[in-house]
């Protein structure tokens, strides 16, 4: 087993990790930029490094320092959290070089499975189905071509690289030569490689995928399905276990073929298959993500297992610890994902120091967050701040908690999608589980409610604040008036001088008097 | 008897009356029948406040600032100027309301991509102001009122910070 892990990322999911590690009794080690150096994953890890400036490039993508530190620091692994390296093929490869384990699949795994035509070569052999597709892709006239032969509407995508990056949707030949040579030119910019691929693009499909957990011993278990429709722009917002349209044996059909590819790919440690599914059950093969997911947590929360921790383990060489007999589901979780972004502002990014936070809790409530009072929001990185998970006996029961834990959250100085995803689990397809990966164009944002009440509340908290003058104090209402304190603070005066010696005024341990 | 104030921001004015009585303290917008039974409390030693409306109570971030108070509450960031009722007072500011130039500010540190409004360019309310970049996104500026350009302070390429400001609008 390790003795110390070295954490390769930053916000919530660094968190999360540090605290797996925590669970495990394996020193952690965080590293941080320069605007991360308060940030809680530092604050939490048993050890901290820093990396360079604030730009990921210089900092959480830069190998070279991440490796140096690890090394110096004598950790035995390193987590890659998901984006960042998580997927980056040298960066394992580095690892391995440098005698540290990386908790991931293997460098040929991540590399056969980033280039998405020999992933959906690995489908086809595995006996799964794929969307009419076609190979690489070099030039506009052989796209238009296979566009013509699968018929319009059809995506456009890079042949490496994922994340929802460079994909176009193409309705007409029109439409093509143009948003072929973007994507080109893209994808020759993010990837290094022009190559481009043209896909079948399918009306109304669901976005399903099997998590799926293998060691190094060959044995590979899926955890079941998320539905993940709920996309804006190609980024989830709003993830479930299990699926409304998954039945028993469809969850059985989509169990199997997920392993098989795995089983093809010789993939070990956590992985996420994703599958397209229509209207008449009818699934295909998307592409597997060789990492943790962000939306890992619902997956947990349903089967009651411990991803981060059972990763670490098959890292470190150890068995899987269950088969997929063992495992039993229980209930329902949905997941959200808060982000900096303005729902009603064209979801501007919102950058800026978050004066107060405070998370949701209660019943079935599970947060992930890195937010603190005082956190600067920044440009630097992604925009995602916190995501709530809800667990309920039903889709129904997560439902209406997850409505409670949105409406506790609190987040003041940056605009969040906090609005926006209470107005959506307010939809009546929503709530029936009519969704599919259309969902968030067919339902925009609605009106801003509210507006004129709050801001009216504003003006007499203003008011009352400016003219209370200096008396604000904490201990009484700020309209210049004592608290109507029922004699409670005398009461508590006495019992204290009563208690004299026994207690103090605060910080000291007292022992609070029977019949108080 | 019941005090009268003047709460402004930048684009808006409103009198409320201001009432102590043996049961604490009510407010009334000037013009309106009914009184609000109101109690503001200050959350520990943090910057959060419960305001009690009516037995209802509600969660806002409160700021200091000079001659008013910063007011934070859901998504919204509110900069009142509070101050007594004077007649002369009341009159400026209903006419700044209508004719002011209003600062129109960056909204997040980026850089500027696109600059879409020259001095003098009549806008509407909504129409892009200029392009700025930022979490490798290209976001639109609006135009939060119908007015006139007076002053456009940036240019193509430049980087801000979340504040500066960009351009200067003369409304009406």
């Amino acid at each position: 087993m390790f003795a110390k892990v070295l954490v390769a990322n930053r916000g919530e999911i660094a968190l999360r990790i540090v605290r797996g590690l925590r669970d495990l009794e394996i020193r952690s080690v965080a590293v941080y930029s320069d605007v991360d150096r308060l940030s809680q994953h530092v604050r939490y890890a048993d050890e901290a490094h820093y990396i360079g400036p604030a730009e990921a490039r210089q900092s959480y993508l830069n190998v070279e320092r991440i490796i140096d530190v690890a090394k110096k620091c004598g950790a035995d692994a390193i987590h890659p959290g998901y984006g960042f390296l998580a997927e980056n093929a040298e960066f394992a490869e580095a690892c391995e070089a440098a005698g540290l384990v990386f908790i991931g699949p293997s460098p040929e795994s991540i590399r056969l499975l980033g280039d998405k035509i020999a992933a959906r070569r690995i489908a086809e052999q595995a006996g799964v189905p794929v969307l009419p597709g076609s190979g690489e892709l070099t030039s506009i006239d052989e796209a238009l071509a296979f566009a013509e032969r699968i018929g319009y509407p059809v995506m456009i995508k890079a042949a490496a690289g994922g994340g929802g990056r460079g994909i176009r949707l193409i309705e007409s030949p029109e439409a093509l030569p143009a948003a072929a040579a973007r994507a080109m030119q893209e994808a020759a910019a993010a990837f290094g490689n022009p190559a481009i691929y043209v896909e079948k693009n399918l009306k109304r499909v669901r976005h399903i995928e099997v998590q799926v957990i293998g060691d190094r011993y060959g044995n590979i278990v899926p955890l079941g399905e998320r539905e993940c429709s709920i996309q804006r722009r190609h980024q989830k917002i709003i993830e479930e276990c299990p699926s409304v349209a998954v039945s028993p044996q469809l969850r059985r059909t989509l169990s199997r073929a997920a392993v098989r590819i795995a089983r093809a790919a010789k993939y070990h440690n956590v992985g996420t298959v994703e599958f397209l599914l229509n209207e008449d059950g009818q699934h295909y093969f998307l592409e597997m993500n060789t990492r943790l997911q962000v939306e890992h947590p619902v997956t947990e929360i349903v089967t009651g297992t411990d991803l981060v921790k059972d990763q670490i383990l098959v890292a470190a060489g150890e068995e899987l610890p269950y088969e997929e007999a063992d495992l039993l589901t229980r209930g329902w979780a949905i997941e959200c994902r808060i982000v900096a972004e303005d729902p009603f502002n064209n979801f501007l990014p919102s950058v800026g120091r978050v004066v107060f936070a405070r998370e949701p809790a209660g019943p079935g409530i599970r947060v992930e967050s890195a937010l603190y009072d005082g956190v600067e929001v920044t440009p630097y990185y992604d925009s995602l701040l916190a995501k709530v998970t809800a667990w309920g006996r039903n889709r129904e029961g997560a439902r209406q908690r997850m409505k409670r834990a949105l409406a506790e959250f609190r987040v003041v100085g940056v605009a969040t999608n906090i609005p926006y995803l209470q107005q959506i689990l307010d939809l009546p397809d929503f709530i029936s589980g009519d969704i599919d990966t259309g969902f968030l164009d067919r339902n925009q944002v609605l009106a801003e409610e509210h507006f004129e009440e709050q801001r009216e509340v504003a003006e007499i908290a203003a008011l009352l604040l400016v003219t209370s003058g200096d008396r604000d104090n904490g201990d009484q209402p700020l309209n210049g008036q004592s608290a109507p304190s029922n004699g409670y603070r005398a009461a508590i005066g006495a019992w204290r001088q009563q208690q004299a010696g026994l207690t103090s005024r605060g910080g000291g341990m007292g022992r609070w008097p029977r019949n108080f | 008897m019941a005090k009268k104030f003047l709460v402004r921001t930048e684009d808006s004015a409103s009198t409320w009356e201001f009432e102590r009585d043996d049961e604490g303290v009510r407010v009334r917008r000037e013009g309106q029948e009914t009184w609000i039974r109101v109690e503001l409390q200050r959350v520990g030693d943090s910057q959060l406040y419960l305001l009690m409306v009516e037995n209802r109570p509600v969660e806002i971030y409160l700021e200091r600032r000079r001659g008013g108070a910063r007011a934070t509450i859901g998504r919204h960031a509110f900069d009142f100027n509070v101050e007594r009722w004077r007649p002369q007072s009341a009159k400026l500011a209903a006419q700044q309301v209508q004719t002011g130039l209003r600062r129109i500010t960056a909204p997040m540190t980026g850089s500027i991509v696109e600059v879409r409004c020259k001095p003098g360019d009549r806008v509407a309310q909504g129409d892009v102001l200029l392009v700025i970049e930022s979490m490798k996104m290209n976001n639109e500026l609006r135009s939060p009122a119908a007015g006139v350009v007076e002053q456009v302070v940036v240019s193509g390429g430049q980087r801000v910070n979340a504040g500066d400001l960009l351009v200067a609008l003369h409304l009406g």
